[in-house]
């Protein structure tokens, strides 16, 4: 007979932030914490700034031409988290292909603040606006 | 009245399958850190596929209903439950020199470019994607 649990909030009983569930082989356990990812967002980069779409994200800044710097609401424990990150390309009869990236140059990576450059491979590198850039972001909360 | 469930593993009913539980979608759950409660369905990838752009097929996938060739370096992932909204935060990578998103997703699709280094559309035969969002 199927059961079914209600519940507003999961806890670790032994830590509080662990709690492991059954992996889809059935073989190993894994951690629910750590498998989330604690921050994602949307940003429109072209026409009129802004987020299109987040969790967990404070605010987003336009710092300039394919210069954006975002901010989470709830920190990191620490500056190491996983970045995964895309932007859109523009098209048109002189189309443009960018990357997102951190400028090692002028990087600022804290455990609430990531900024990021999408940069056109086409013309020296240079920094462009993309229609929609996309970060996700995994790691542990404070 | 809101209720709260300590435990430290999470598995079905009888003990030794998977975990076959249903969240709703204002679950939270304490954080790694144990500071601060996030809502846990926002926190989870919605969708995510591995595939072969050269042979082109599948290798490996979730909440996936089919994937399309549109042309050389261009596809199409078809999502089977889809997004509330098409904003959700897609990202890729492949092999390729540059990887982007050159069509607009839609509610049921994530859309991927592959381009080499003359800039030109070309396959790829491992080309990952995944995306967050809320679903409908």
């Amino acid at each position: 007979m199927a059961s079914l649990l209600k519940v507003d909030s999961l806890t670790g009983v032994t830590t509080a932030g662990s709690i492991s569930v059954t992996g889809e082989g059935n073989s190993t356990t894994t951690n629910l914490q750590q498998g989330l990812v604690k921050s994602w967002y949307c940003l429109q980069g072209t026409d009129t700034f802004g987020i299109k779409d987040s969790f967990n994200t404070a605010s987003a800044t336009d710092n300039g031409e394919g210069d954006y710097t975002t901010v989470r609401t709830n920190a990191f424990s620490n500056d190491d988290y996983a970045t995964a990150a895309l932007c859109s390309s523009t098209g048109g009869s002189s189309p443009h292909y960018n990357f997102t990236v951190e400028n090692q140059d002028n990087r600022l990576r804290s455990t609430t603040s990531l900024r990021t450059y999408i940069l056109n491979s086409q013309s020296g590198e240079g920094a462009n606006d993309a229609l929609d850039s996309s970060v996700s972001f995994m790691g542990d909360l404070a | 009245m809101t209720s709260q469930l300590n435990v430290d593993t999470i598995v079905d009913k009888a003990g030794s399958g998977g975990s076959n539980v249903k969240m709703a979608n204002t679950s939270t759950h304490v954080s790694d850190g144990g500071n601060v409660a996030q809502n846990t369905v926002q926190s989870l990838v919605k969708v995510w596929a591995k595939f072969n752009g050269s042979s082109f097929g599948e290798l490996d996938s979730f909440n996936v209903s089919s994937f399309t060739d549109t042309s050389s370096g261009n596809y199409t992932v078809n999502i089977n439950n889809d997004f509330s909204n098409a904003n959700h935060a897609s990202v890729e990578s492949s092999g390729a020199y540059h990887t982007s998103n050159d069509s607009a997703n839609g509610v049921g699709t994530l859309n991927i470019g592959c381009y080499n280094q003359s800039h030109s559309n070309s396959d790829e035969s491992r080309v990952a994607v995944h995306s967050c969002g809320d679903l409908a």
